[in-house]
């Protein structure tokens, strides 16, 4: 996928993640140590609290008085939490049952947390804390401690906490957050569908139109504006194209005209018939090859509706004249009225105008050629001549193909009309007439029926 | 008759002076649109012959300016550019005709002459076609030099296909100009006339025959 918008998607919905990732990370981590900070001081705040109850008697002897409920909270723990008060000398006066972990190091301050593993690497793990306190002189240490699987309750809580007031929170806001901006780029490309529609309907017919730079992004301006400048360049070398054209039809029919009309004040009118008929071919080969010469500049033929009918008897009603002087008879046969389709009435009077003359020229005198349409809609060209053998069909259409190298023409005909046809989006296909020569169809694509 | 004619290539301006000499046409010869122009208020013409691919200016543009000064010479263009919209922008423009490069010189002088005959124009009121002549003030048909009998809505038919001798009349024209456009045609009339008015051909010994072209229409030939 080469998209921008899945491109930008997809590095969006990375950042997301990774970012998402980052910031669960950071708070775990910090709610982690948020933890292990409030069980520092909630045990350090127990040493000190049994600590207090710490007291002298008249002897001087150490007596500690703890009041019933925090006596049994010890005692109901099975030793899953604990304490103990040492002496200086590390000795231990008083105990809630199960012995402590050894004493931690003090370095100067008055207390200290600590942890151990009594078990090494098993389940067991307990925390501790310890104060130091000074009665009557005498130096006490008090000593509370905590298994872990008590601490994770304390964990627990926490997580469940972060879990549901902020987690979750999170992940809605990337989701829109996400949305809103394939939104975003979604309406910045926007502009660039209407350059598209607007390319899309160039064609040699449109040649000067430019894509719009209104709305496009700025980034895109660049691109849009060089394809412009290259519409620019092809509109030029296609006008100059056909301003060739146009002369080199001027400079070709002239002295045809001229050596025609010469040849038709000779005294000699044999010779000069003769003569007439040569540039009568000459005329038809140059004529063909100016149409072949126009068509390659007009690469996309115009589409219009155009009557089939109307250029049937157009090309027909022009021909005509040729067909009677040739001893020929020629007709249209159509069993509706006007027949509506896309295309380009000069190139179809040029298409149907080469399979007529082709006809006319291959069959003998006092045959019919008859243009047939149907409502297909399709127009065949029918003949009585020889046909056309099935294995030479295919090499008709090229251009230069002449079935006769002697015979009229340069074999370009049906190459136009194959080539027009084909701009046409339709087709040409020849099969045999059945009573005897050869048929030509021309097809069009079918069109949406109007009234 | 004087006829101007307008064409830059020098050998085939003098073919055609010389050309349609042999016609019965005076032809004068100008190189340029200016020259042209000059010369149609210096002079009386009654036809205008015009290469549209002019080295001054198009030639398109003359046939503007003399039908916006309202000289209504006839215009026949002559043109090497075989663009259906050049044609239609001619005729537009208020050109009479068009005939494209190479041509020959009977078409030429034919067309000259059809131009020519148009109501209000010069050349006569005889249309001839091979040993027949119609005269189309008193309506009469003459083969080698008799009045041939022929009903009126023959002569009509008749003198449509005359004027188009060699084209294609196509019997939409025929149903209108013998009927009307309102009128209410049987689509037989048309053939059944001209079946009749072919068998009067050959009766009275007429060396041209009307071909049917099925779907299409009706040619006149010699």
């Amino acid at each position: 996928m080469h998209s921008i918008s899945w491109r930008i998607f997809v590095r969006l919905a990375i950042t997301t993640v990774l970012t998402s990732m980052f910031a669960y990370g950071w708070i775990y981590w910090q709610a982690q140590s948020t933890e292990i900070a409030v069980r520092q001081r909630v045990l350090l705040n127990r040493a000190k609290q049994i600590a207090s109850f710490l007291g002298l008697d008249e002897s001087g002897e150490p007596v500690l008085k703890l009041p019933e409920p925090i006596a049994d909270s010890y005692k109901s723990t099975t030793g899953s939490q604990r304490y103990a008060i040492r002496d200086q000398a590390g000795k231990i006066l008083f105990g809630s049952g199960p012995a402590t972990g050894p004493l931690p190091l003090f370095s100067q301050l008055t207390q200290a947390a600590y942890d151990y593993d009594p078990d090494g690497p098993g389940p067991l793990h307990m925390y501790g804390a310890a104060v130091k306190s000074n009665l009557g002189g005498r130096i006490f240490l008090t000593q509370v401690e905590e298994n872990v699987l008590d601490a994770q309750y304390l964990r627990a809580a926490v997580n469940e906490e972060f879990l549901t007031d902020g987690g979750w929170l999170q992940a809605p806001f990337l989701l829109a957050w996400l949305a809103v901006s394939m939104l975003a780029v979604r309406r910045a490309l926007a502009p660039l569908k209407q350059v598209s529609r607007v390319a899309e309907k160039i064609d040699s017919a449109t040649a000067d139109t430019r894509l719009p730079t209104r709305n496009v992004p700025t980034e895109l301006v660049p691109l849009v504006n060089a394809i412009n400048l290259a519409l620019d360049r092809l509109e030029h070398g296609l006008m100059r194209q056909r301003e060739f054209n146009a002369n080199a039809a001027h400079q070709l029919r002239t002295p045809l005209a001229v050596l025609s009309a010469n040849i038709q004040t000779m005294q000699d009118k044999t010779t000069a018939a003769k003569l007439i008929y040569d540039i009568e071919q000459m005329s038809r080969i140059v004529n063909q090859l100016l149409l072949v010469a126009r068509l390659e500049t007009t690469s996309h033929l115009s589409n219009e509706p155009v009557d089939l009918l109307a250029v049937a008897t157009d090309v027909a009603t022009n021909l005509a004249p040729l067909a009677i002087a040739s001893g020929k008879h020629l007709e249209i046969l159509n069993d509706a009225g006007p027949i509506l389709v896309q295309a380009n009435a000069e190139a179809l009077r040029a298409a149907l105008s080469n399979l007529v003359e082709n006809a006319l020229c291959h069959t003998p005198p006092e045959t019919t050629v008859s243009i047939r349409l149907t409502q297909q809609p399709t127009v065949e060209v029918v003949d009585c001549g020889p046909g056309v053998p099935a294995d030479k069909r295919d090499q008709i259409f090229e251009r230069f193909w002449k079935g006769d190298r002697n015979g009229k023409g340069a074999g370009l005909g049906l190459a136009i009309v194959k080539h027009i046809m084909t701009a046409l989006q339709g087709s040409v296909s020849i099969s045999d007439n059945p009573g005897g020569g050869a048929a030509f169809t021309l097809r069009f694509p079918p069109t949406p029926q109007h009234n | 008759m004087r006829i101007l004619l307008v064409e830059d290539h020098d050998r085939l301006a003098q073919t055609i002076v010389k050309g349609l000499d042999e016609f019965g046409f005076r032809v004068d010869a100008f190189a340029t649109a200016e020259d042209g122009i000059n010369a149609t208020r210096s002079a009386e013409y009654e036809a205008l012959i015009l290469e549209l691919g002019l080295p001054d200016r198009d030639g398109l543009d003359l046939i503007s300016e003399l039908r916006q000064c309202n000289i209504e010479l006839p215009i026949l263009i002559l043109t090497a550019r075989d663009g259906v919209d050049d044609r239609v922008i001619g005729l537009d423009r208020g050109a009479d005709d068009y005939l494209m490069k190479p041509f020959a010189m009977k078409e030429l002088a034919a067309r000259l002459r059809a131009l020519l005959r148009r109501p209000g124009r010069v050349l006569g009121t005889t249309l001839e076609s091979g040993n027949l002549r119609f005269n189309t003030v008193l309506r009469q048909v003459v083969v080698n030099g008799c009045v041939a009998p022929v009903s009126s809505r023959e002569i009509g038919a008749l003198e449509l296909l005359m004027r188009r001798a060699g084209q294609v009349v196509s019997k939409r024209a025929l149903e209108d100009t013998l009927y009307g456009l309102s009128g209410d045609v049987n689509p037989n009339t048309v053939e059944v006339l001209i079946s009749r008015l072919r068998k009067r051909l050959d009766e009275i010994g007429a060396d041209c025959s009307i071909h049917t072209l099925r779907g299409i229409g009706y040619l006149l030939r010699e």
